[in-house]
C-alpha cells in the first residue's frame, strides 16, 4: 500500500483529506463518522465565544449545474462553552481535530483558545474570511492591523499551530499571506468560498436570506488552484492547504502539484450518494495515482512550479 | 449521483388551497419535477420571511399535482396560511431518504397530529399493492384529525385517537398498538408487520419504546420519520441536523430512520438541536 502521510509543518496526517470548516462538523459524532470513512483530519464548525443563530433559511442551497453551492449561514454556531463540552469525548478518542476559530477581538481570540486547548486540538484555524460574518468575517482579514493582531494573539495563547484561512475576495491573496505568516502563521489554508449572490427571477428576490453569501463546490476550482499556486511561489516554505471544489483524485492532485500539502473537502459531501465513501474512494484513487507514476506524495507538492 | 431536486428553490403558484380542519390547509402545487417518495420532505420557502422543511403528503404523477397539508405551529406555518390561490412559493427538493416498502409484510400506519402528512404518502402508495392496512391515528381532539374520511374509503381498520375523547377512542395511538400487537401475539405466529410512523418525537419515542418492549425484532421494520427536526441545507452538508451518536444527517441519512437505528441514539426523543448547533430537551407538543 502506497503511504499518504503527509505533513503540514510540525504536523503528520495519514491522508491529506481534511475535512473543511462548516461542514458536519458541529457535533463530534458527525467528526468521527467523517475520520472513519478515510479522512487524515477534521476541521470544526468556526467557533465563536458566544452562540450564534446564524442567518434565517434559505442559508444554504446547491447549484447543481456547476456541482456547487451557496451559503449564508452565518457562523452559527453553540459558542465556544457549549461546544468545549460536545467535543471531550475527543479526551479519549484523539480524533486529529483542528478547531476553527472565529473573533474580532483579541480578548475573545484569547479566551476561545484558552478553553479549546484543554481539547488538545491538532491545529487551530483562524477564520477571518468568511464573506457573510459580517463584523465577524471579511472586515476581520480587510483591517490589517485587527488581522495582525489577532494572528498574533492566537499564537501566543495556542499549544499548536495556527493555521489562518483567507479569501480569494483580495486584490492579492499573498499579501494577506505576508501578513498572517510574519505573525506568526503556521500555515496558510486558501481558499474560502468566494462572495457571491443568486436571485430569483419570478419572486425577484436575492434567494439566500442574507441577500449575498458564500459561493463554494466545482466552481471555484481554479481559483483556488491559482491561489494556492500564487502563495506556493511566494512562501515555499510555509504549508498550505488547498480549499475549493475538491470531489475527485484528479482535483486533489492538481491543488498538491500547485502547491499544496493537504487538502479540504466540503461540498463534495452533498454531490455524493454515499458519504461514508467519500474519503476511502479518493484515497485509493490517489495510491493508484501514485503508483502508476511512481511518485511518493510529498513528491507532488508544488510539481507545477517548472522554474 | 442524481442531483435532480437538489437545486434552488423552484417557484409555483398555489393552485388550490383545501381547509382541513381549523389549523391545517393542504396547498396544491404544479408538481413537475417535485414528485417526491413516501417520506421525503421539501424545503418550503416563503421569500424574505423563512425556509421550512415540509414533508411530502399527496403526490398524484397521474393528474400531476403535489399537496403540502401544513399546520398552523408558528409564525412560518401562519404566515403560509394566509397565502391564496395563484401566491407563489419556492420548493427545494425532495430531499432525503422515505420511507422504504417492505413488501410481503402487513402494514400498520401509527400518526400523532400533523404527523398524519408523510403517513398519507405511505399509505396512498401501499393502498394500490396490499390490502391489509391498519392505520391508528391520533390528535389532541376532534377538529385536529386530518382525511379522516378519506382513509376510511380504503380500509376498515382505522382507529382514530383523541386526547380529550372528543372523537373516537379517549387516550393514546400506542394503547390502540399494544392491544392490537398484543392480540396478534395471542393468534400465535410471527408479526408479519411492518410499522410507518410520524408524529412529535415523543409520541414516536413511545412508539418505538412499546415496539422494543414486545419484540425486539419488530425494530429493524419500523421506520419513523423526523422530519419535525430543525433543518438547513436539505442536503446532508452543513450539519444542523446530526442525531448524536449516530453522527448521521435527518436530511440525508433520514428523515426516516428504522427503529434498530434510533434505538441506537442518544438523541432520539431526548434532545433536539436549535440553528446554533446547541441542543435542548424536545418538549411535548403535538
Amino acid at each position: 500500500m502506497t503511504d499518504l502521510q503527509t505533513q503540514i509543518g510540525d504536523i503528520s496526517i495519514r491522508s491529506p483529506l481534511i475535512l473543511a470548516a462548516g461542514v458536519l462538523g458541529t457535533s463530534f459524532s458527525s467528526i468521527k463518522r467523517v475520520y472513519n470513512n478515510g479522512f487524515g483530519a477534521m476541521v470544526s464548525k468556526s467557533i465563536g465565544i458566544k452562540p450564534n443563530a446564524g442567518y434565517v433559511n434559505p442559508t444554504i442551497f446547491l447549484l447543481p449545474e456547476t456541482r456547487s453551492a451557496m451559503n449564508a449561514v452565518g457562523l452559527a454556531n453553540p459558542g465556544v462553552e457549549d461546544f468545549f463540552e460536545k467535543m471531550k469525548p475527543n479526551l479519549e478518542e484523539k480524533l486529529p481535530i483542528i478547531y476553527s476559530i472565529y473573533g474580532n477581538e483579541e480578548e475573545q481570540i484569547r479566551a476561545i483558545i484558552e478553553k479549546l486547548n484543554q481539547l488538545n486540538p491538532l491545529a487551530y484555524e483562524l477564520n477571518v474570511s468568511c464573506p457573510h460574518g459580517g463584523k465577524f468575517g471579511l472586515s476581520v482579514l480587510h483591517d490589517d492591523e485587527l488581522f495582525r493582531s489577532l494572528v498574533t494573539t492566537a499564537k501566543k495563547y495556542a499549544t499548536c499551530p495556527v493555521w489562518v484561512k483567507l479569501s480569494p475576495n483580495a486584490v492579492n491573496i499573498t499579501d494577506y499571506a505576508e501578513i498572517a505568516i510574519s505573525s506568526g502563521a503556521d500555515a496558510i489554508v486558501a481558499i474560502n468560498t468566494l462572495k457571491a449572490m443568486v436571485i430569483d427571477i419570478e419572486t425577484m428576490t436575492p434567494v439566500l436570506a442574507n441577500k449575498a453569501g458564500g459561493l463554494s463546490g466545482k466552481a471555484i476550482k481554479p481559483i483556488g488552484v491559482r491561489a494556492v499556486y500564487d502563495l506556493y511561489s511566494r512562501f515555499p516554505k510555509t504549508p498550505i492547504i488547498g480549499v475549493g471544489g475538491i470531489e475527485t483524485a484528479e482535483d486533489v492532485i492538481e491543488y498538491l502539484l500547485a502547491g499544496a500539502s493537504a487538502v479540504e473537502i466540503g461540498t463534495a459531501f452533498a454531490y455524493t450518494d454515499d458519504q461514508e465513501k467519500l474519503g476511502t474512494q479518493i484515497n485509493s484513487e490517489l495510491e493508484s495515482y501514485l503508483k502508476d507514476k511512481g511518485l511518493k506524495l510529498e513528491e507532488l507538492i508544488g510539481k507545477a512550479h517548472k522554474e | 449521483m442524481n442531483t435532480k431536486g437538489l437545486g434552488r428553490p423552484i417557484i409555483r403558484e398555489i393552485v388550490k388551497i383545501v381547509e382541513e380542519t381549523e389549523l391545517t390547509k393542504t396547498f396544491y402545487f404544479n408538481g413537475e419535477g417535485l414528485f417526491a417518495k413516501p417520506g421525503q420532505f421539501y424545503m418550503l420557502w416563503l421569500p424574505e420571511i423563512d425556509e421550512k422543511p415540509i414533508s411530502a403528503c399527496i403526490t398524484n404523477i397521474e393528474e400531476g399535482f403535489i399537496g403540502l397539508s401544513i399546520k398552523k405551529v408558528g409564525r412560518f406555518t401562519e404566515e403560509i396560511q394566509q397565502r391564496k390561490i395563484g401566491d407563489k412559493v419556492g420548493i427545494r427538493g425532495p430531499f432525503g431518504k422515505g420511507f422504504n416498502h417492505e413488501k410481503g409484510r402487513k402494514a400498520i400506519f401509527i400518526a400523532g397530529g400533523i404527523g398524519i402528512a408523510p403517513i398519507r404518502s405511505i399509505f396512498d402508495l401501499l393502498k394500490k399493492e396490499q390490502e391489509e392496512l391498519v392505520l391508528i391515528y391520533g390528535a389532541q381532539t376532534d377538529s385536529d384529525l386530518v382525511f379522516k374520511e378519506y382513509f376510511t374509503q380504503f380500509t376498515n381498520n382505522v382507529t382514530y385517537c383523541t386526547d380529550d375523547g372528543s372523537f373516537g377512542y379517549h387516550g393514546f395511538p400506542t394503547d390502540i398498538l399494544r392491544n392490537f400487537l398484543e392480540k396478534e401475539i395471542k393468534k400465535g405466529g410471527e408479526l408479519n408487520y411492518s410499522i410507518y410512523g410520524c408524529g412529535s418525537e415523543l409520541f414516536l419515542k413511545a412508539v418505538l419504546d412499546l415496539i422494543a418492549s414486545i419484540d425486539q425484532s419488530l425494530l429493524t421494520h419500523t421506520q419513523l420519520s423526523l422530519a419535525d427536526r430543525y433543518m438547513r441545507c436539505g442536503v446532508g452538508l452543513c450539519g444542523s441536523c446530526i442525531i448524536d451518536d449516530t453522527g448521521l444527517s435527518v436530511c440525508k441519512d433520514g428523515p426516516v430512520f428504522t427503529g434498530e437505528i434510533l434505538a441506537k441514539t442518544t438523541d432520539f426523543g431526548i434532545y433536539g438541536r436549535n440553528p446554533d448547533g446547541s441542543k435542548s430537551k424536545i418538549q411535548p407538543h403535538y
